[in-house]
């Protein structure tokens, strides 16, 4: 079970302006070492936000780390933000 | 012996402050400006009410507690209480909150959570997020009262069951009718009905303002059948209606506060604005028994 080390690199993204910045700067050197699938490895380094919400990422995590990765929150991020993913069903969560 | 004074429910999306100035037709909606004529009501009901100090029971938004060390049921008893988190201010305008924890009351509900079988956790060092400094930025702006946070987990699962919710919640009241002074406590708790930030259905709400849910819990609210609110409210059963639903617990916790006795003020306000809000409140004579 990794989702818990997506999770993790999404909360310190979201949450941390210099891991933020670090991993902006460099997501292989980021996520090195970190216990991840070659899947969620893949979806972090593209942040895809389809393939991590289906990996079972938390959602909140997501939308939140989103923020960071696209400058901000905005009607015009939120509405952006699900049209990528409005077709998808929610998946367990629990780490 | 300790009286509670009032008891509220609020909501506290974080767009609702400056809703205004968030939305691009820099327009505000009236189901905003519905949410706030109650905020509006609820401040002068507490005010009314003459509190010595707030409790007040919210979630933290995976700020500061995380999955490495997530705590179901915390009490707050720094010095004092600010917030909101830099980030939140950028992005959503929001006000920042300070004012003094009541250490006193914080530890007596912490060392009475043991006594009666809720082992709370507690911080000492913690900064609160919106779904604290919302609410009390809209009844309490001056920040004068004392507050004792209790911070809730309705986010990251596993959850405890709403049955737990309630329960805790009917302990801290049974706390705060024993503490051996005469404080005049109200209790302001913050939740969701249907809410989806973060995944696929986060705007379904501006097409379907009221899903099934709502009116299937608004239901059991207007006949005050808690039993069917309690089978309703687990993390799974929630959380299919978004991941933010399963913060419906919150409200759980204020129902078991007031010991399922029905609000005389309750109204669940479903608009495109925002995703669903709950507002709820009780009067000292209705919480005390002696309502007219």
């Amino acid at each position: 079970m990794s989702k818990y080390a997506v999770d993790k690199v999404l909360w310190q993204v979201a949450r941390d302006v210099s891991l933020e910045q670090a991993f902006k700067n460099d997501r292989a050197a980021f996520l090195l070492g970190r216990d991840l699938t070659p899947t969620e490895h893949t979806a972090l380094m593209e942040f895809d936000i389809r393939a991590l919400f289906q990996g079972g990422a938390h959602p909140f995590m997501i939308y939140m780390s989103a923020q960071r990765m696209m400058g901000g929150w905005s009607y015009q991020f939120m509405t952006d933000y699900v049209a990528k993913i409005h077709d998808l069903k929610l998946v367990d969560i629990k780490t | 012996m300790g009286r509670l004074v009032s008891l509220l429910g609020v909501p506290h999306d974080p767009t609702l402050p400056s809703a205004k100035k968030l939305r691009p037709d820099g327009v505000l909606p009236p189901g905003t400006q519905a949410v706030y004529d109650h905020y509006a009501v609820l401040r002068k009901e507490l005010d009314d009410s003459k509190p010595d100090v707030v409790v007040l029971v919210g979630s933290d938004h995976l700020n500061q507690w995380f999955m490495n060390n997530m705590p179901p049921f915390l009490i707050g008893k720094a010095p004092r209480l600010t917030g909101p988190f830099e980030d939140e201010i950028r992005s959503w305008r929001l006000d920042r909150y300070s004012a003094a924890i009541d250490g006193v009351l914080a530890r007596q509900i912490l060392v009475g959570g043991y006594e009666k079988g809720i082992d709370f956790a507690y911080s000492d060092e913690f900064i609160a997020d919106h779904a604290i400094t919302i609410p009390m930025n809209f009844l309490r702006p001056e920040g004068d009262l004392p507050l004792v946070p209790i911070f809730i987990n309705l986010l990251a699962p596993p959850l405890p069951p709403g049955r737990r919710y309630f329960r805790v919640g009917e302990l801290v009241r049974e706390i705060i009718e024993e503490i051996d002074d005469n404080k005049r406590v109200a209790v302001v708790f913050t939740g969701h009905f249907t809410n989806a930030v973060g995944s696929p259905m986060m705007l379904d709400c501006v097409e379907k303002p009221e899903s099934e849910l709502d009116t299937e819990l608004w239901g059991y609210i207007q006949a005050n059948d808690i039993e069917s609110i309690l089978k309703r409210s687990t993390w799974d059963q929630l959380y299919e209606w978004g991941n933010g639903t399963p913060g419906f617990l919150g409200f759980v916790f204020g129902f078991g506060v007031a010991r399922g006795v029905k609000p005389p003020y309750a109204s669940m306000i479903c608009t495109p604005a925002q995703p669903t809000c709950g507002i709820f409140f009780w009067d000292e004579a209705t919480l005390n028994g002696d309502a007219k």
